[in-house]
């Protein structure tokens, strides 16, 4: 086994990095793969409280590389789902004390037993990304349909490009296709236009991505809401099936069946 | 949208000043090293006034890399270097701090070395060839970040994104949509353009001039225009005949 190692990453914060991270992972997981999941971003961790593994955590990756621990003592095994670590950041220190040679040589030392290493990456464009990327083949680009985080993404591309990472995938997340089709928001071929890269998934706004968030428990586990249909499609075509994108429409509300609902609820009035 | 990236050499290519390296930005370090190491030595033989010129495009170029490139190949196989371009400010800062020429070769060749002659003897068609060999080339899209700064003429063979900047003594052409910031005439000459496929920048400078754009103000936008000076003035014109060629 020689797991696949993937940088989550954006350039902007607050566009879903971590929780895109945390969805695909336990997706993947439930696929059967076995999955660990790296919270770069030291300092500012919070992979572990997407992942609700925040009470489990003892150590951390640092103290994997200081030599503080062995590996199998910091990683964490999700007990929900068979396959699912997570491998947690420090939060008392900060991104100087890692460098990017130390983040190859621990994925190196990760890849013969899994199937897929995720790397969760700080925001912007210094030490703490390029630490993460390092170690990273293939990289997954998270943007939002606003403006500033598709100059971000596009900026994140370009050096994802020059240190050779392939292949480079965009998420969208965050998606609203009603403010879409009224024009307010970027629409999925605009972002495409503007960053020319493989999409992998588009995933729309839902209001149980907080839920979920606040209650530490992935999406992806009990696929109850399109954002979590929509990640375990990511998931999918991540594993190389040929997965077609969501109607996002019908979750709109313009849809065909929406429009016919629609119609009648307002018939009883 | 798939890009495919398709790993190669380092590609040699003839230029006025001798040879331009052009270093794919997909291959690891080690690859690089090794590429240029492949290079048949018949390929280093340049009469004397002739150099060579490596460009990195977008890589950022690590101390390991510019250090194994100088003590395995260019002070192993005695190579004269003109320039180390790219189009990353990282790597150049790295270059510029240590102290290797980072400007176009065409400005590089020792004055002394060049064939003497009076302005008054060059004719036109020289003229013409040395300000195409000034031409700096862009083969891709250029992304947020990205700056491209030279004191001749720039083609960008691809999109300019929001955040990417090209300043250019000489013209600029982006052949796909201007969405960055251009400056053309950057070092203050008035005789020159800007040409876009698609206008979609809301700021253009040209010569000493800068002039702002957006949807409302210039019936040009998202279509195909050339950007003069006429009288000190900025001048947006739609390209026409592009126009009608996309129709």
């Amino acid at each position: 086994m020689s797991a696949r190692v993937i940088v989550t990453t954006s350039g902007k914060g607050g566009v879903g990095k971590t929780t895109s991270t945390a969805n695909i992972a336990a997706a993947l997981a439930k696929f059967g793969k076995k999955v660990v999941a790296i919270d770069a971003d030291v300092g500012l961790r919070n992979l572990d409280v997407i992942m609700g593994l925040e009470n489990r955590v003892v150590y951390n990756f640092i103290d994997v590389i200081e030599k503080t621990c062995k590996m199998s003592a910091a990683l964490v095994k999700d007990k929900r789902v068979p396959g699912l670590y997570l491998l947690p950041a420090a939060q008392t220190r900060t991104k100087d004390a890692v460098n990017p040679e130390q983040m190859i040589a621990l994925c190196e030392e990760l890849k013969p037993d899994f199937d897929f290493i995720f790397l969760d990456c700080p925001a912007g464009i210094e030490g703490g990304f390029k630490n993460a990327a390092a170690g990273a083949d293939e990289a997954l680009v998270v943007t939002t349909p606003e403006i500033p985080a598709v100059r971000d993404a596009d900026r994140i591309i370009g050096m994802l490009e020059s240190m050779g990472k392939s292949p480079i995938r965009l998420i969208i997340n965050r998606l609203r296709p009603n403010m879409v089709q009224d024009g307010d928001m970027l629409a999925k071929d605009d972002i495409l236009d503007v960053l020319s890269i493989e999409l992998i998934g588009v995933v729309p706004e839902d209001e149980s991505v907080i839920r979920a968030t606040n209650n530490g428990e992935p999406m992806t586990m009990t696929l109850d809401s399109p954002a979590a249909h929509a990640y375990l499609n990511i998931a999918e075509r991540l594993l190389g099936h040929d997965v077609p994108l969501m109607d996002l429409e019908s979750y709109a509300g313009r849809g065909f069946f929406s429009k016919i609902k629609k119609f009648f609820r307002g018939k009883k009035k | 949208m798939l890009r495919k990236i398709r790993k190669s050499d380092a590609k040699p290519e003839r230029t006025h000043y001798g040879l331009k390296f052009i270093i794919p930005e997909n291959l690891t370090e080690d690859e690089i090293l090794k590429s240029l190491v492949r290079i048949p030595a018949k390929n280093y033989k340049l009469p004397d006034e002739q150099g060579i010129a490596l460009d990195f495009g977008g890589r950022s170029c690590s101390k390991r890399l510019v250090l194994h490139i100088l003590n395995s190949i260019v002070w192993e196989k005695d190579l004269r270097i003109l320039s180390w371009l790219s189009s990353n400010e990282d790597s150049m800062k790295l270059f510029r701090s240590a102290g290797l020429c980072v400007n176009e070769p065409a400005e590089n060749i020792n004055e002394a070395e060049k064939p003497e002659e009076s302005p008054e003897s060059k004719n036109e068609s020289e003229k013409t060839e040395e300000r195409i060999s000034a031409l700096k080339v862009v083969y891709n899209s250029m992304r947020s970040g990205q700056k491209v700064e030279t004191e001749g003429d720039v083609l960008v063979l691809g999109h300019l994104n929001p955040g990417a900047e090209v300043i250019a003594g000489g013209s600029i052409i982006v052949a796909g949509r201007l969405l960055g910031v251009v400056h053309a005439g950057g070092y203050g000459r008035g005789d020159v353009f800007v040409w876009a496929g698609s206008f979609e920048t809301p700021q253009v400078r040209i010569g000493n001039k800068l002039c702002y754009a957006d949807s409302k103000s210039t019936s040009c936008w998202r279509k195909c225009v050339v950007i003069t000076l006429e009288d000190g003035t900025p001048v947006i014109r739609e390209n026409k005949f592009m126009s009608m060629e996309k129709k």
